[in-house]
């Protein structure tokens, strides 16, 4: 499939950036698992 | 070779929306000497932001078109995927949706950890800044070829 084919089965979705902004912010939430070290984790102390 | 990331939300953005991103991603698309670089994490990103919103047969499709264009980057599991394949693809311009990512303070530390002049802009600052004969001078030493 043509990149041109692409966009004219994509253009059928009515998507705005803020949606795709929204979407990404989502699935990168902070809770996905595997998030390597950072300064700055919230804090876990178990007891 | 020139390097430039988009983002997850740019190339899902290109996709879907077009406007700036679609214009920035032209660049590569049309320029065989500036290339799009995408690490298989930053790829799934924008694969399940498109399958979130336009369905997972047109995610599919467009996971196999963006593989003849992406050249493949590696990075540690868990970083950031699109400043990461920047990181270590040597990729000077990273293109991104967020305005977080984009701030100045987010340059500097970008810049100080990866020891890279790596810039993150949106797409539409890119695209006003990008000349590529300018580009394809200082990349090949050499002027542009003619269009």
């Amino acid at each position: 499939m043509t990149w041109t084919e692409l966009f004219e089965r994509a253009g059928d979705h009515d998507v705005t950036e803020d949606e795709v902004r929204d979407a990404l912010a989502r699935r990168r939430e902070p809770d996905a698992a595997g998030e390597s070290g950072t300064a700055g984790e919230p804090g876990a102390d178990d007891g | 070779m020139a390097r430039i990331v988009a983002d997850a939300d740019v190339l899902a953005a290109d996709l879907l929306v077009g406007g700036p991103s679609r214009e920035a991603l032209d660049l590569p698309r049309t320029h065989d000497w500036l290339a799009l670089l995408a690490s298989d994490p930053l790829l799934e990103d924008a694969e399940a932001v498109i399958a979130d919103l336009a369905g997972e047969a047109l995610a599919a499709s467009w996971r196999e078109r963006i593989a003849d264009l992406a050249v493949p980057v590696e990075h540690p599991e868990g970083d950031h995927p699109a400043l990461a394949s920047a990181m270590h693809g040597d990729a000077r311009h990273v293109l991104s949706l967020d305005p977080d990512l984009g701030s100045v303070g987010a340059g500097v530390a970008i810049r100080r950890e990866a020891n890279v002049e790596t810039s993150v802009r949106p797409p539409d600052a890119f695209v006003r800044l990008f000349d590529p004969a300018s580009v394809y001078e200082a990349v090949f030493g050499e002027p542009y070829p003619p269009g």
